[in-house]
C-alpha cells in the first residue's frame, strides 16, 4: 500500500489550514495570539499557585505545624540543592538502585518526614498524682 | 531442474537484496548511527535505540502484499502504528511523566512558570519560518512544535495536522532532544555575563503534601478550561501526578511511571523508526524539517535565557534568577535542567541550579502541551 494513502490529513484540517493560509499568510496573527494564550495560561497558574501556597501555609502556620527544619536543621547539613546535585552525580556514575535509594532519601528529607514535627508551643499541664 | 532454477529465481526476487535501493541503505546506516550514538554517548538511549532499530526494520525492502509493512493495513506493525497514527501513545507517556515528576520546585517558585512560557516562543518562531518556506499552516504548526522539545507532544500534534511528515518531525524532535547539551550550552554562554552566571538563587521553601495534591487538580482545571484541545495531554500529565502525590495510589503510580511508560516507549520508538521508510523520509522536505527543528530549539533556548534576564530587572537583590536556568524552559525533562546545573557548576562549583532549573523545565512540559492545544484548535 502506498504510505500516502494511510497518511492522509483529515478534511477539517485541510479546510482550516486553507482558511488560515488565506487570513494569515505570514503566520503573524496565529503567533501573537498563541504566545499570548500560552503566557495567559501560565500567568493564571502562577497566580493560582501563589495564592494556594500562601493559603495552605497560612493554615498550617495557624495550626503551629509549619516546620522549616530542612533549612534550619543545622549548618553541617547539606542544602536541598546540594543533595539534589549529589543524586544527579550518582545517577550518572552508579546504578539505578542507588539513585532510587537516594531519591527516596531526598524526597523524605525535603518533605521533612524523617523528623518529628514540633509545634513549638509550650504548655503547662498539671499532672495528676 | 528448470523448475528448481525458476523457483530459486522467484525466491530471489522476493529477497531484500533484490529490492534494495541506495535510499534503503542510507536509512539503515542512519538507524545504526542512532543506536551507536545512544550506546557510545548515552544520549537518550531509551528512545534512540528503539527508533534506530525501528529504522532498520522499516527499511528492509520487501514485496508488497504480504501484510508485513507498517503501511500495509492489518499487518502487525500497522496495528502497533495506530497508537502513533491515532495519537494514543503520547497521552500514555504523559501519564508516566506526570507520575514520575516532582513538581515541588515549581510549586515553591511559581514565578519560574513564566520562563517555561517564554521558551515556547521557539515553536511559533519556527511556525513563521516554515510558512515562509512554503509549508501549509497545518504542516508549519506540526513542524514548529519540535521547538517544545517534547517528543510525545510532537507526535501527538503531527499525527493530527501532518501525518505524512510525522516520521521526520518525530526523528528530528528526538534527535535534538538528545543533543540538548550540545545545542544549548553555547547559547547560554553567549547570552549571559560572568556575573549573571554566578547568581545564587534563594533556597526554595518546603512544599506540603496538601499543596502537591492540589497542584494537579487546579493545574488541570485551569489549563484545560483555557485550552480544551490540549486535554488528552494535560489530563494525563496531571492525572499521573495526582497518582504520585495522593499517597494512596502507589501501585497505580508505580505502574504508570514504570511498566506502562516503558511499554509505550518501546512501541512508540520502534513504530516511529519503522515509519521512516526511505521513500517517505529521504526527501528535501525532511531536510527542511531538520533545519526548522534546530532553529526552533535555538529560538526556544534564547527566549528562555533572555526572559530570565528580563525578569531580573524586576527582582530585588537576593531574589534574582540565575539566567542559566532559562534554557530549561524547553520541556526536555530533566536533560535541560541538567545542562543548567552543569554549566552553572563550571563557573561556581558550589552553585547547584538543578532544583531551580526543574521549575521552568516542568513548566515547559505544561507550556508545550498548551501550545500544542492552541495549534490544534486553530488548525485541527
Amino acid at each position: 500500500m502506498n504510505p500516502s494513502m494511510l497518511l492522509q490529513v483529515s478534511e477539517s484540517v485541510i479546510l482550516k489550514s486553507a482558511e488560515m493560509a488565506e487570513k494569515d499568510p505570514h503566520g503573524m496573527i496565529i503567533t501573537l495570539v498563541s504566545v499570548s494564550v500560552v503566557f495567559l495560561a501560565l500567568i493564571i497558574l502562577y497566580f493560582a499557585y501563589t495564592l494556594i501556597g500562601r493559603t495552605v501555609n497560612r493554615t498550617i502556620d495557624w495550626k503551629g505545624l509549619i516546620c522549616r527544619k530542612t533549612q534550619t536543621a543545622g549548618n553541617d547539613m547539606p542544602s536541598p540543592e546540594e543533595t539534589a546535585a549529589i543524586a544527579l552525580a550518582l545517577d550518572q556514575e552508579l546504578n539505578g538502585e542507588t539513585y532510587a535509594a537516594i531519591g527516596v532519601a531526598l524526597h523524605r528529607y525535603l518533605n521533612d518526614t524523617v523528623h518529628d514535627n514540633e509545634s513549638y508551643i509550650i504548655t503547662i499541664k498539671r499532672k495528676k498524682s | 531442474m528448470n523448475t528448481v532454477i525458476e523457483s530459486l529465481q522467484q525466491f530471489l526476487q522476493y529477497t531484500g537484496f533484490a529490492n534494495m535501493t541506495w535510499q534503503h541503505i542510507v536509512m539503515i546506516f542512519i538507524g545504526i548511527a542512532f543506536i551507536t550514538v545512544a550506546i557510545k554517548k548515552d544520549w537518550e538511549p531509551l528512545l534512540l535505540v528503539p527508533i534506530g532499530f525501528g529504522m532498520i526494520i522499516g527499511n528492509i525492502p520487501f514485496t508488497e502484499g504480504l501484510q508485513i509493512g507498517i503501511y500495509e493495513e492489518g499487518s502487525v506493525m500497522n496495528i502497533l502504528y495506530q497508537g502513533v497514527r491515532q495519537g494514543w501513545y503520547p497521552p500514555l507517556i504523559f501519564l508516566g511523566i506526570g507520575a514520575m515528576t516532582d513538581f515541588s520546585s515549581l510549586i515553591s517558585q511559581p514565578r519560574l512558570l513564566l520562563i517555561g512560557a517564554a521558551a515556547q516562543i521557539g515553536i511559533f518562531g519556527a511556525y513563521i519560518v516554515a510558512m515562509l518556506l512554503g509549508f501549509t499552516p497545518a504542516e508549519s504548526g506540526a513542524i514548529g512544535i519540535i521547538g517544545g522539545a517534547d517528543g510525545p507532544t510532537a507526535i501527538f500534534l503531527s499525527s493530527k495536522l501532518a501525518p505524512d511528515l510525522m516520521g521526520a518531525i518525530a526523528v528530528s524532535a528526538y534527535s535534538y532532544m538528545a543533543l540538548v547539551p550540545v545545542i544549548q550550552r553555547p547559547i547560554m554562554l553567549l547570552l549571559t555575563t560572568k556575573k549573571e552566571r554566578l547568581i545564587r538563587m534563594k533556597t526554595p521553601r518546603t512544599v506540603s503534601q496538601k499543596e502537591k495534591i492540589i497542584f494537579p487538580i487546579v493545574g488541570f482545571i485551569l489549563t484545560a478550561l483555557i485550552v480544551p484541545s490540549g486535554m488528552p495531554l494535560l489530563g494525563m500529565l496531571f492525572f499521573g501526578n495526582l497518582l504520585k502525590e495522593s499517597g494512596v495510589t502507589k501501585r497505580l503510580a508505580e505502574t504508570a511511571r514504570g511498566p506502562l511508560i516503558d511499554v509505550v516507549t518501546i512501541l512508540i520508538g520502534v513504530t516511529v523508526g519503522c515509519s521512516t521508510q526511505a521513500d517517505v523520509f529521504l526527501t528535501a522536505t525532511s531536510v527542511k524539517i531538520f533545519f526548522l527543528g534546530l532553529m526552533s530549539f535555538v529560538i526556544a533556548t534564547t527566549c528562555g535565557v533572555l526572559f530570565a534576564k528580563f525578569m531580573n530587572l524586576f527582582c530585588k537583590e537576593g531574589n534574582k534568577i540565575n539566567p542559566l536556568i532559562g534554557n530549561a524552559g524547553v520541556s526536555a525533562v530533566p536533560d535541560a535542567a541538567r545542562v543548567s546545573q552543569n554549566v552553572g557548576r563550571e563557573f561556581d562549583p558550589k552553585n547547584h541550579l538543578l532544583m531551580h532549573a526543574m521549575a521552568p523545565n516542568v513548566a515547559g512540559v505544561i507550556g508545550s502541551a498548551v501550545a500544542a492545544g492552541i495549534l490544534l484548535s486553530f488548525l485541527g
